[in-house]
């Protein structure tokens, strides 16, 4: 008797696993399922969606549907945003903005004072904004001074001179400081809201986050998604199609993908790797774009065995870039250079393009020249090299790429090496301390200029963890931030070209950035700073 | 129907002495070792155990490849391809990712047939082998684009001719009986070598179980009072901390010295379920007649323990140290993944599985080898298990 | 014997100080804060972070306000969710995992235990074995292959269940097979285990002899001897899956509070590692204090005092 009860429990709670139920229907989530737009953050949820305090993509890809700066940059081009229109005085050191009549999401009137208080805010250390040293690189008056503690709020070169003018003051003429207002960080913030909750948390509270962009916050679970509806007092309202985006926090990028296929998101910020080569080549709804950034390894160059520059250049040389963009997938580029692709000169070449020339070879064509240099330097096929330690952080496609060049160094070089992987905090400390021989590094602009890269291997700058040390390019970058052009950009060629003959890193590649969007949503942009923007967006089903 | 001679006979007296010798000279471990004989399962999962190591101090030899060979352009291939034969005796084989690999009839990779021409729009790749002056075009659109639905997935077309949709044969990858990862390295030969981590491993976990656990749990039961509460105590602590903060501390104060830290982190904190299960059964023992029998003998304590109270729980000791292997195996993993153990290109098991995971999708196989190997070891492990709790279980024993 | 649990009770509570204490200070010895990011945060705004957080106050003293606000229940505020205080995070999360967490208690005592018996009284028999094997797979395959798999083939192939969260009651037959499988099968084999070994005690063969019905056998006197190592296991375990598992969490999507588990302690948010180490000790030493309640409740001969008469 007992046995049979015990088997049809058994069989009972089989059977509940494989009775078919009904799937959570779209309909029962929302009822206007044909205007919402189902996306998927690929994250555990931002860690805020404060304008201010944010520093990360996943906030920033909400910040810029729900807020709006002074500009709007969609695809590299600048479009006028809360500022009708902005001018520059002959010495290139004031702006002006004058704003547009337009509204915050509560119905009260936007004004040039808030513009105001919401920078003034952004890089006071009482706010203790991840990202307050960006405005080192703004050249506003005093605001570097500020961010660092040391000046005060009313020195700064901000000023609303009346309800619809926005006056700016810069330290040197700055190319690209109406481009870097568009950035997320220089976004309007509701005075009020802000004095409502403490630490930002206004920001993820309905209630509280008053907003003036295309969306505003409906809804917000922690650790499960958001909701945005439309805003009806967005300026250009009229442009905003979707009703609603409902956003989840799914960071299982396979789970992510098996929902996606089933048809229960419209919009992916990434998918697992191991799809990316497929998908590329069969997929129409799989974006690739390129991201402001560059993939290298560090050579430290304190240690002896990296004095010698023959050495530095045989390492990179015998890396087949071609080889491990096409095994790593999603369009990464070989790099060529340190400076990637994207920037535009002010004869309106491509920077990295231009560069290239006196760059190194993307290919395995440098191995010969490899082998040469090494046998010139004391070490023919890597005799008498010391053995050294490859360290990276620990991560999927970090040890990839490392597992591929440690083989390109053994098998075409004859110099082994060992791979050591640290968790995140760990490593930094390792590199930090400079306790390495060869490690990891990457590193990502947010703003547009090539400055932003080359800026990082000045010799005492935080994250120029190579040490590297030459004052010839120290002189160049700091020539460069100074003016604007040509001078500016013959200064950033100058310096490329130094550091790709001193190689104090080996560039890897260039970053990409990922989407999978079905053919249902149209008109989707981002901006070349890798924010997403719904603002024109509709979907067709 | 046999006669009664055969059941019955005069034994020699040479026999009857050697009979009686054998049974006096039995010891309990010879004993346990006559009775595991008759157990035919676990004689399977020690013939499995066996082979297991056979196959992972041994398998290397025979193989040309190291765990650490790589070759780019044979990325991705499976253990079973489908080859077409697009020439005379010129087969090809057609990866996930559209490289082109030329292989022989029997399943060897030859090279990889670069492509010259991708046309993404149209789904159109073309190939050109320049020593045999031979162009294969590649057209994949047909599931791909609207409107075009058909029965296969793709054609291939060489040099202007018929286009092939069928393949010829389906062979065994002979290069990589396993398949090969995502950087062109062996499938079988890194399950080889990760054979070799991942058996330190469980034997490692094991015997923490029994020197570390079993025997903390016996005194700890044993003894009683406030001995039993400290030692359970300091118990609770262990279990309780982050094992991610514990491990990096590890990390931080002794470096990564490859797989002795590993042997440390795993050893120092792999013992307290079996700690915790052998106090139970010992606490309930304690009580019982032959415990006290022993006592009022005046047998010492650790002999009491190691004689009496450790054999008689001996069922509860088995099940858990084969339970606890693969949990181990995949902790080895979760370590090396934060950095301590042994670094790639080395891997074991469970890193294997786990990097397999997220090429779930596509490349199944690669899960699947890793998986089967942690599988079979397991099931011979608890088959042995098995018949080891029946041959050392005191209670089964007879004369 | 009251005495002896009411002491035990006292010191439960001590063993949750002492591991709130003994992480309190690895975490603290660990390098990186939860302030460590790509782009090193500038020292200014470092010291404006700490300040916030009360960080820059020598660490004895910033042990001791945390104790004293641990007295109040007050755990702090979160450093990777900015504004959210950890009691909040906590509370939004655990309904999640508990639910699923208890559903697989309640498979595994209903299912582990009563496999396990029939497989030790119908050992070497087909069910045996079937069980058995069943049991070795539960426990070597990883839950993260189970679960990735379900969601592969019910969500995505077959489309029967919803791909992630908890939106239907169907979305939680995954995750609670994926998290309760090692378990149950551990279960399982102890039970069975634990049950062919009792059955060959004396007094069984007696009361059998005796002519007492099968079950009344099993159920009155063999189960309860049989139960104590299940007992011991079954003690931590619905602690640990009452909290929540990482990699179940992460995968099906919920949002629960296992994954500040290994979140926290990656993104060096300490005050959430210290949230939810000390309800993982609080859940962790009642269990096990109710096992050793239990031990004295089935089997009287247990003595937990050091000298035995």
């Amino acid at each position: 008797m007992k046995r049979r009860k015990l088997i049809s429990l058994v069989l009972v709670l089989l059977g509940v696993t494989t009775i078919v139920s009904g799937k959570g229907d779209r309909d029962d989530r929302d009822s206007d399922f044909a205007s919402t737009l189902y996306w998927n953050l690929s994250s555990s949820g931002p860690k805020t969606i404060d304008p201010a305090l944010n520093g990360a993509t996943d906030g920033g890809d909400v910040i810029s549907n729900l807020y709006e700066g002074l500009v709007r940059e969609q695809a590299g081009v600048v479009k006028p945003g809360i500022a009708e229109s902005w001018e520059i005085s002959d010495d290139g050191k004031t702006v002006t903005f004058k704003l547009r009549d337009s509204l915050w999401s509560d119905g009260s009137r936007l004004t040039a004072h808030d513009f105001e208080y919401s920078w003034k805010r952004a890089m006071d250390p009482a706010t203790a904004s991840e990202y307050s040293w960006i405005w080192e690189y703004t050249n506003v008056v005093g605001a570097q001074n500020v961010a660092e503690g040391k000046g005060s709020l009313e020195d700064v070169g901000i000023k609303a001179l009346d309800d619809y003018t926005l006056q700016v003051e810069l330290s040197n003429p700055t190319s690209y400081f109406i481009s870097l207002v568009a950035f997320y960080h220089f976004m309007p913030v509701k005075q009020s809201s802000v004095e409502a909750g403490p630490d930002g948390i206004w920001a993820s509270d309905p209630e509280l986050a008053i907003s003036n962009g295309p969306f505003k916050l409906a809804e917000y679970t922690i650790g499960e998604g958001l909701r945005m509806e439309k805003n009806p007092n967005y300026w250009k309202a009229d442009n905003v199609k979707l009703s609603a985006i409902e956003v989840a926090f799914i960071d299982d990028l396979t789970t992510a993908y098996t929902a996606y296929q089933a048809g229960e998101f419209d919009f992916l910020n990434d998918v697992p790797p191991s799809e990316i080569p497929r998908l590329t080549a069969e997929n129409p709804e799989f974006y690739i774009f390129p991201l402001l950034g560059t993939y290298y390894y560090s050579f430290n160059l304190d240690l002896d065995m990296w004095k010698d520059e023959r050495v530095r250049r045989a390492l990179t040389l015998a890396i087949d870039r071609e080889k491990i963009c096409e095994i790593v997938g999603g369009g990464k580029i070989p790099a060529a250079g340190f400076v990637p692709v994207g920037f535009i000169d002010h004869q309106g070449n491509d920077f990295a393009e231009t560069a290239a020339s006196s760059g190194i070879p993307t290919d395995g064509s440098g191995i010969e020249e490899a082998k040469r240099l090494l046998a010139e330097a004391g070490y023919p096929n890597g005799e008498g090299f010391p053995k050294f330690t490859i360290i990276y952080n620990t991560s999927e496609n970090h040890q990839l790429v490392a597992e591929v060049v440690q083989e390109m160094w053994k098998t075409n070089l004859g110099i082994e090496t060992d791979l050591i992987n640290q968790e995140w905090a760990v490593f930094q400390d390792t590199r930090k301390q400079g306790e390495y021989e060869v490690c990891r590094g990457g590193w990502l602009t947010d703003f547009m200029d090539p400055m932003g890269l080359l800026a990082i291997f000045q010799v005492d700058n935080d994250y120029n963890d190579s040490h590297y040390n030459n004052s010839t390019f120290d002189e160049l970058v700091s020539y460069a931030n100074k003016t604007v052009g040509a001078e500016h950009f013959e200064a950033l060629y100058e310096a490329e070209k130094i550091l790709m003959t001193d190689l104090p890193i080996a560039p890897v590649y260039y970053y990409t950035e990922i989407y999978l969007s079905s053919p249902q949503v149209k008109n989707w942009t981002r901006s070349v700073l890798s924010a997403l923007d719904f603002s024109g967006a509709y979907l067709e089903r | 129907m046999p006669s009664e001679a055969d059941y019955f006979g005069f034994v020699s007296k040479e026999e009857s002495q050697n009979l009686e010798t054998l049974e006096k000279s039995l010891t309990y471990w010879q004993d346990a070792w006559r009775r595991l004989k008759k157990h035919k399962l676990a004689m399977a999962g020690l013939a499995g155990v066996i082979s297991t190591i056979l196959f992972a101090v041994l398998g290397p030899f025979f193989s040309r490849f190291s765990y650490s060979d790589q070759i780019l352009d044979y990325a991705r291939t499976p253990p079973r391809l489908d080859i077409y034969e697009v020439a005379d005796d010129y087969y090809v084989f057609l990866t996930k990712d559209y490289n082109l690999l030329r292989v022989s009839e029997k399943g060897e990779i030859l090279e990889r047939i670069f492509d010259t021409n991708k046309d993404l729009e149209r789904k159109a790749y073309t190939y050109f082998d320049a020593r045999r002056g031979l162009e294969i075009e590649l057209d994949f659109s047909y599931n791909l684009l609207p409107g075009k639905e058909a029965d296969y997935n793709f054609t291939l077309v060489a040099n202007g001719g018929d286009p092939i949709t069928e393949a010829t044969k389906t062979v065994f990858n002979r290069t990589y009986p396993f398949g090969s990862d995502s950087i062109g390295r062996s499938i079988l030969v890194r399950v080889m070598y990760g054979a070799r981590i991942s058996l330190i491993v469980a034997f490692v976990a094991s015997l923490a179980n029994l020197l570390i656990g079993a025997v903390y749990g016996s005194i700890a039961g044993y003894e009683g009072g406030r001995t039993d509460i400290l030692m359970m105590r300091f118990v609770d602590i262990l279990n309780s901390i982050p094992l991610l903060i514990y491990v990096i501390l590890i990390m931080v104060l002794v470096g990564n010295r490859g797989l002795w830290t590993m042997i440390i982190a795993l050893g120092s904190v792999y013992w307290v379920t079996m700690a915790r299960l052998v106090r139970g059964q010992v606490l309930s023992l304690k009580g019982q007649e032959f415990v006290l029998a022993a006592r009022a003998l005046g047998v010492k304590k650790r002999s009491i323990i190691s004689r009496h109270l450790i054999p008689n729980t001996i069922g509860p000791i088995i099940i858990s140290m084969t339970m606890m292997i693969p949990r181990a195996i995949f902790t080895e993993a979760f370590l090396s993944f934060i950095g301590l153990g042994v670094s790639a290109p080395m891997a074991s098991w469970g890193t294997l599985t786990e990097d397999a995971l997220s090429a779930l999708l596509s490349f199944p196989y690669q899960l699947f080898f890793p998986s089967m190997a942690i599988a079979i070891t397991m099931l011979s492990f608890n088959f042995l298990g098995d018949g080891l709790r029946d041959a050392l279980d005191p209670r089964l024993r007879k004369g | 014997m009251r005495n002896y649990f009411f002491r035990r009770f006292i010191q439960s509570l001590f063993t949750i100080f002492l591991i709130a204490t003994v992480t309190f200070f690895m975490m603290r010895s660990i390098p990186g804060g939860p302030f460590t990011r790509e782009r090193p945060v500038p020292d200014e705004i470092m010291r404006a972070l700490n300040a916030k957080y009360n960080l820059d106050a020598p660490l004895i003293v910033q042990y001791f306000d945390y104790m004293k606000s641990l007295l109040t229940f007050n755990l702090g505020p979160s450093f990777s969710r900015v504004g959210v205080s950890v009691n909040k995070l906590i509370g939004l999360g655990f309904p999640a995992t508990a639910k699923i967490g208890f559903l697989a208690v309640l498979l595994i005592i209903l299912v582990g235990i009563p496999v396990g018996i029939v497989s030790a009284l119908k050992q070497n028999r087909p069910v045996d074995y079937f069980v058995m094997f069943m049991a070795t797979l539960g426990v070597t395959i990883p839950n993260f292959v189970i679960a990735t798999l379900y969601i592969y083939l019910f969500a995505g192939k077959l489309g029967w269940v919803p791909s992630f969260g908890l939106r239907t009651p169907w979305a939680y037959i995954g995750p609670i097979l994926a998290l309760s499988g090692y378990s149950l099968s551990f279960v399982a084999r102890l039970t069975r285990s634990s049950m062919l070994e009792v059955l060959r005690q004396d007094y069984i063969r007696t009361a059998r002899a005796n002519g007492l019905k099968e079950l009344s056998v099993i159920g009155k006197h063999a189960m309860r001897n049989a139960l104590i190592p299940v007992i011991t296991y079954l003690g931590p375990t619905i602690a640990l899956l009452m909290t929540g598992s990482f990699v179940i969490e992460r995968i099906f999507a919920i949002p629960g509070i296992g994954r500040y588990f290994v979140e926290s302690v990656s993104s060096r948010d300490y005050t959430v590692i210290m949230g939810v180490t000390v309800l993982y000790a609080s859940f962790y030493v009642l269990m096990i204090y109710l096992v050793d309640v239990l031990y004295a409740m089935i089997d009287p001969r247990i003595r937990f005092d050091k000298e035995i008469p």
